[in-house]
């Protein structure tokens, strides 16, 4: 008897638990911010009365710490906030069903920028571009269709990227049988990959190409099961294309000792084994996009699309093992790609 | 009643027995063959789809027939099934430089390592269950074990410590568990969600204040595999699959034997499964109803944590948020599927992970759409739920909160 009266008062205990802690966790962000902060302040009160430019960042599912995608839009806000000054606020999405939440909080609360992180939130963000008028929306990876006047789509041209770390892995395979590991079938993982092919078969038109989708952007096991078994099956560089769950691939390939290639974060660190990334500077678009609106341009209802030229989309950082003849080869494919001398597929068949 | 019923109507007599254990059975193993035989002349069908998803439907009729008590047909269809199968891809390959038999002894190892970390959390859902408590909570657990095991493993540089701190967190996640269902009483699957919202939220802030972007080191020690000696590996077939798999691997399958044995062999087992059965009287026989379900809850817990061992430092080599991604409730699932029984159990998380590996490899060599073929595990364990939840009965009392007397 006893204890059933006691149960309110123990699951109002249990909440105020899990709710003390979810604070611990914003708060871990805004600790990172502390310094930030002060800067701002200073900046501003030298730019006079000006209003203070408040900027929210709603990641997709992965995290920050994702070690790719959504940590170099972070780092990109962060970049904002020490040299344009404006106040920052990030939301990380745990599920799809975040997405609308998340960007109505900042909306609400008066955020004049909103950016959206991932192609999968295209359809929320929309959503809230038609609700909140007043706001600016961003979004990464996506364009909006129809277009909204508030709202702007950032997309990259990943295949430029795609074909040059390609190119790479066409010149150094050794079996012939290069492969990517794609996150989802969805238009900017496949862009990367349509170029990757195509930059491996133009590099040696002999190399086969292998692909295949995790299905997951976080779960690295089933990334490594899907490297494993086109190394199996004679790969020996594998492309991921599949953020946190891309690093089970890249695993994968350290394991069988074959060559490994990043993706949109500079992922040299991970060892020897990763051959180069195919880097994606989300960070150069949050950060463009952000002094757009600083500046007065905030280009609502347009779409920028990212690329070599724009230092949008890269080569990284080449391993010390690889050999530096076929890396210069590769290199100099960039020069004719920002020509426009080459053509490269976007989709994959 | 029913039987009166049947006879008083032929038409429905006669599908009854239609849909009688032993006609399916015989089906199953009739589909079994035809898997092998569509791929071989005069038909020599080349898309390997098709013998495969006729043999697997040969293999379920044989599962479904085996729930049923029949189980000489239903064990022989499965195994005409899965052979047909094997037949029929070695057949396709033939002219292939026998390129399907090296994809197929993958698919073997990927099952096992598919299955893993998935047994665990259902054999410590298994415990849980027997002794009347749902235990939702298993995924968070699991969730706890990845990342305290990385934790630890990366702090003392030992697999084993990590190993021992994956159980401890898994442990203390169980006590929690247990204290508010079985002592406070409260709701049992509300309690497992929170258990899974804490896990996922004090293991995402942690990882992120401890690790921040870098992420867990990349050189944190991984739980080795067993090597086996060389004329081991050198036999077909065997070597590859069982020459080199995990040691988490090989604790499963010592585990789900034991566990079997402890349930159904041992008096405490006995007390287990009466205090999931019927509490009230098994405490009148002098069974501590409170403390044989903490034992099962806290044990749970502890063998979640080792499934999220495996998969953070024992497959993988780091931690990301949320990596259980969802394998603790397909656990749940094989809990049900195996009708409560370790053996069974192991048995679906084999299938599971036979048909991920499946549905993965299926991408390049069928044209279906990749996202309709990751499908594939969940419909499979679907229709077996479905096949099976007739006759599959939980034990009476779980879900319930005992007051003691």
């Amino acid at each position: 008897m006893n204890a059933s009266r006691r149960l309110p008062w123990l699951a109002l205990l249990l909440a105020g638990l899990v709710l003390a802690l979810g604070a611990a966790a914003c708060g871990g962000d805004d600790d990172d911010d502390g310094n930030g902060a002060g800067d701002t302040a200073a900046e501003t009160d030298e730019g006079g009365e000006e209003e203070q430019f408040r900027v929210g960042l709603v990641t997709d599912i992965g995290g920050l710490n994702d070690r790719g995608f959504n940590q170099l839009a972070y780092q990109g806000l962060q970049q904002a906030e020490s040299e344009l000054g404006v106040e920052i606020r990030v939301l990380e999405s745990k599920s799809d069903a975040d997405y609308i939440p998340n960007l109505q909080t900042l909306a609400d609360e008066g955020f004049n920028l909103i950016i959206s992180v991932g192609f999968l939130m295209q359809e929320a963000t929309a959503t809230a571009a038609e609700t909140y008028p007043e706001t600016n929306f961003a979004i990464i990876d996506a364009a909006f269709d129809p277009a909204l006047p508030n709202a702007q789509g950032v997309l990259f041209k990943e295949q430029e990227a795609g074909y040059l770390v390609g190119y790479l892995a066409g010149l150094v395979t050794e079996s012939g049988t290069v492969s990517s590991v794609g996150g989802q079938k969805i238009p900017p993982v496949d862009r990367f990959i349509a170029g990757f092919q195509k930059g491996a078969t133009d590099a040696n038109a002999e190399v086969q190409t292998l692909n295949a989708y995790s299905q997951d952007f976080v779960d690295q096991a089933k990334c490594k099961e899907v490297a494993l078994d086109q190394i199996s099956r004679g790969s020996d560089v594998v492309f991921q294309v599949a953020g946190g769950c891309g690093l089970g691939a890249l695993d994968a390939a350290n394991e069988e000792s074959v060559w490994g290639i990043g993706v949109d974060a500079d992922q040299a660190f991970l060892g020897d084994y990763v051959l180069t990334s195919a880097v994606k500077r989300v960070d150069v678009a949050v950060f463009s996009t952000i002094e757009q609106l600083v500046n007065g341009e905030f280009a609502g209802g347009e779409t920028t699309s990212y690329g070599l030229a724009e230092d949008g989309v890269g080569m990284g950082e080449t391993s010390a093992n690889a050999p530096q003849e076929a890396v210069d080869e590769a290199q100099a494919q960039t020069d004719a790609i920002i020509a426009g001398e080459i053509e490269i597929p976007e989709t994959v068949e | 009643m029913a039987t009166i019923d049947a006879a008083e109507r032929p038409l429905a007599d006669r599908l009854r027995r239609l849909t009688e254990p032993r006609a399916i059975a015989l089906l199953g193993i009739a589909l079994g063959i035809l898997a092998f035989w569509l791929a071989l002349p005069p038909w020599t069908i080349r898309a390997a789809g098709i013998p495969i998803s006729v043999g697997l439907l040969g293999a379920f009729a044989g599962l479904w027939a085996l729930m049923r008590d029949e189980r000489k047909l239903g064990i022989w269809a499965i195994a005409v099934s899965g052979l047909g199968i094997a037949a029929a891809l070695w057949a396709q390959g033939r002219d292939e430089s026998s390129l399907q038999a090296v994809v197929s002894v993958g698919l073997v190892t990927a099952t096992l390592r598919f299955a893993t970390p998935l047994a665990f959390a259902a054999i410590g859902g298994i415990f849980n269950e027997r002794s009347g408590i749902v235990n939702i909570g298993l995924e968070g657990m699991m969730l706890a074990g990845a990342f305290f095991g990385i934790y630890v493993a990366a702090e003392t540089g030992s697999w084993v410590l990590g190993i021992v701190g994956a159980m401890i967190a898994g442990a203390t996640f169980g006590l929690i568990h247990a204290f508010f269902t079985i002592t406070m009483r409260a709701d049992q699957i509300v309690i497992g969600f929170a258990i899974n919202f804490l896990a996922l939220g004090l293991t995402g802030y942690l990882f992120r204040s401890i690790y921040g972007p870098e992420g867990t080191p990349s050189d944190v020690p991984r739980i080795p595999d067993v090597s086996m000696p060389q004329f081991i590996k050198d036999i077909p077939f065997v070597g590859p699959v069982f020459g080199d798999l995990s040691v988490m691997t090989w604790l499963i399958i010592v585990i789900v034997v034991l566990s079997w044995a402890v349930i159904f062999k041992t008096p405490i087992g006995l007390r287990l499964r009466s205090v999931g059965e019927h509490p009230r009287a098994a405490e009148t026989v002098g069974i501590s109803v409170y403390k044989i379900r903490y034992g099962a809850v806290i044990l749970s817990g502890i063998l979640a944590s080792l499934g999220g061992a495996y998969i953070s430092f024992g497959f993988g080599g780091s931690f990301n948020e949320n990596m259980s991604g969802g394998r603790g409730f397909i656990a749940l699932a094989a809990v049900i599927l195996g009708k409560w029984h370790p053996v069974g159990a192991f048995g679906a998380c084999l299938l599971f992970g036979f048909a991920s590996g499946l549905a993965q490899r299926l991408q390049g060599e069928a044209d279906i759409s990749a996202n309709l073929l990751s499908t594939l595990p969940y419909v499979l364990v679907l229709i077996a739920l479905v096949g099976v939840i007739g006759r599959s009965r939980p034990p009476a009392a779980v879900g319930r909160p005992y007051v003691k007397q």
